[in-house]
């Protein structure tokens, strides 16, 4: 019944690593944040968020290339944090990837500081 | 003669008979529990097949509730849209379109929400909705654009839109984007892009989305599209990318919006590999400058979803 397992969606190049020290939760990610990773990703930021950090950095400064869904996954989690009262801070993405950041007028609103481990 | 109830939780759906006939057996109480059981099973499958098909029915009636029934026929123009969702039956995607018309003048709007499912079928609604009611009292793209991002941000969850707004009316043409992708221009003098970039719907408090009038010679066209057009992935993981679709409608260009339509539709279906990942969809619209001809103009049918 359940055709889309047997669908072969094309799985861009993605690597994800996390790590916590009970403070700060840092996710550094490389490769393509689109479609098909932003769903891992979700995860894992959630998974730190219930571990109870108060601060959340994601550094994007090994990706190459965000899609409209990885665009979204900033905006959401950067309304999540001001709700939540957590602090997120992201990395710039390649000059490449940043260009959805700047044709979406969002650039400026988004947390984005410049070196991950000074925030 | 043994009948036990299908039951779901306290609800019957119907009845298990069992008749026997010559042997003259009768049934005991083992028989009895298991027939109930049978029925248990049976209950839940019936009604995982009536879920899932009503899953799938509903999804495509709200699928087909977010495009058009028919692209219009609209003075002066020949215009032709294609919608490729991605995926399965029972899910709804974010990628929608719209035409209609506003006294003289007509609108265009093509846009991509957030997320998909039911959840992307109402944001679509309201997107289109809000676009079309907003028009009736300020038809410029900027400011039904701007319309939209009230009411998307005026929701509780965060709902995000990327819209192209495109106003043509008897005297010019008028496109405003936000956080959209904006449209490409087959003219005489190769291909470029329209408008300019203006802020995503729905994200942000402070925003601004430039209109640009575009001045149009009979015969040029203007391609608006989603960014599963050019997100769209390839044999070795590269992008469609903008610079392969201009390159794809500088080679298609001259033909019908329609058949521009399916041969792009066709580009991209051979560049990509496996399973589409997102929806897609186009808007071809080609300037005829024929306005007052407009029984001339023929109807071009919609492209059904899926």
């Amino acid at each position: 019944m359940n055709r889309v397992k047997e669908e072969f969606v094309p799985q861009t190049p993605f690597e994800m690593e996390s790590a916590n020290d009970g403070e700060t939760g840092r996710l550094s990610l490389t490769g393509e944040l689109d479609i098909a990773t932003v769903p891992r990703v979700e995860q894992a930021i959630d998974a730190l968020l219930a571990d109870g950090v108060a601060r959340l950095t994601i550094d994007l400064s090994g990706v190459g290339f965000v899609d409209s869904s990885g665009l979204r996954l900033c905006i959401v989690l950067d309304q999540r944090a001001t709700a939540e009262g957590w602090t997120l801070a992201l990395t710039r993405p390649s000059h490449q990837a940043l260009t959805v950041f700047r044709v979406s007028g969002v650039e400026d609103a988004l947390p984005f500081v410049e070196d991950a481990s000074a925030a | 003669v043994l009948i036990v109830p299908l039951s779901i939780r306290e609800r019957t759906i119907g009845a298990l008979t069992m008749v026997s006939a010559e042997s003259g057996r009768t049934f005991d109480s083992g028989d009895v529990e298991f027939a109930e059981q049978i029925a248990t099973r049976a209950a839940l499958a019936v009604e995982r097949a009536r879920l899932y098909s009503e899953r799938a029915v509903i999804s495509r009636t709200l699928q087909n509730s977010l495009l058009p029934d028919a692209i219009p026929s609209i003075p002066g123009w020949e215009v032709a849209a294609l919608y490729r969702p991605a995926g399965h039956d029972s899910e709804v995607g974010g990628d929608f379109y719209d035409l209609w018309q506003v006294g003289d003048e007509w609108l265009m709007m093509i846009g991509d929400v957030t997320g998909k499912g039911v959840g992307a079928a109402t944001l679509t609604a309201v997107v289109r909705h809000t676009a079309r009611a907003a028009s009736e009292y300020d038809s410029r793209p900027a400011s039904v654009l701007e319309r939209v991002d009230v009411a998307l941000r005026r929701r509780p969850l965060t709902s995000l839109c990327t819209a192209l707004c495109l106003r043509a009316s008897p005297s010019a043409t008028t496109v405003a984007a936000g956080g959209h992708p904006l449209p490409l221009l087959i003219g005489e003098d190769g291909i470029s892009r329209v408008g300019e970039h203006g802020t995503m719907l729905g994200a942000l408090k402070r925003t601004r989305w430039p209109e640009q009038e575009v001045a149009l010679q009979p015969g040029e066209t203007l391609v608006a599209f989603t960014d599963g057009v050019t997100d769209t992935v390839g044999e070795r993981g590269e992008r469609f990318g903008e610079d392969r679709l201009r390159e794809t409608l500088a080679r298609l260009g001259d033909r019908a919006p329609e058949q521009l339509c399916a041969d792009l539709a066709a580009a991209l279906q051979e560049f990509q590999v496996g399973a589409q990942a997102d929806d897609t969809a186009i808007v071809i619209m080609r300037f005829t400058g024929a306005r007052d001809a407009a029984e001339r103009v023929r109807s071009i049918p919609g492209v059904p979803a899926a």
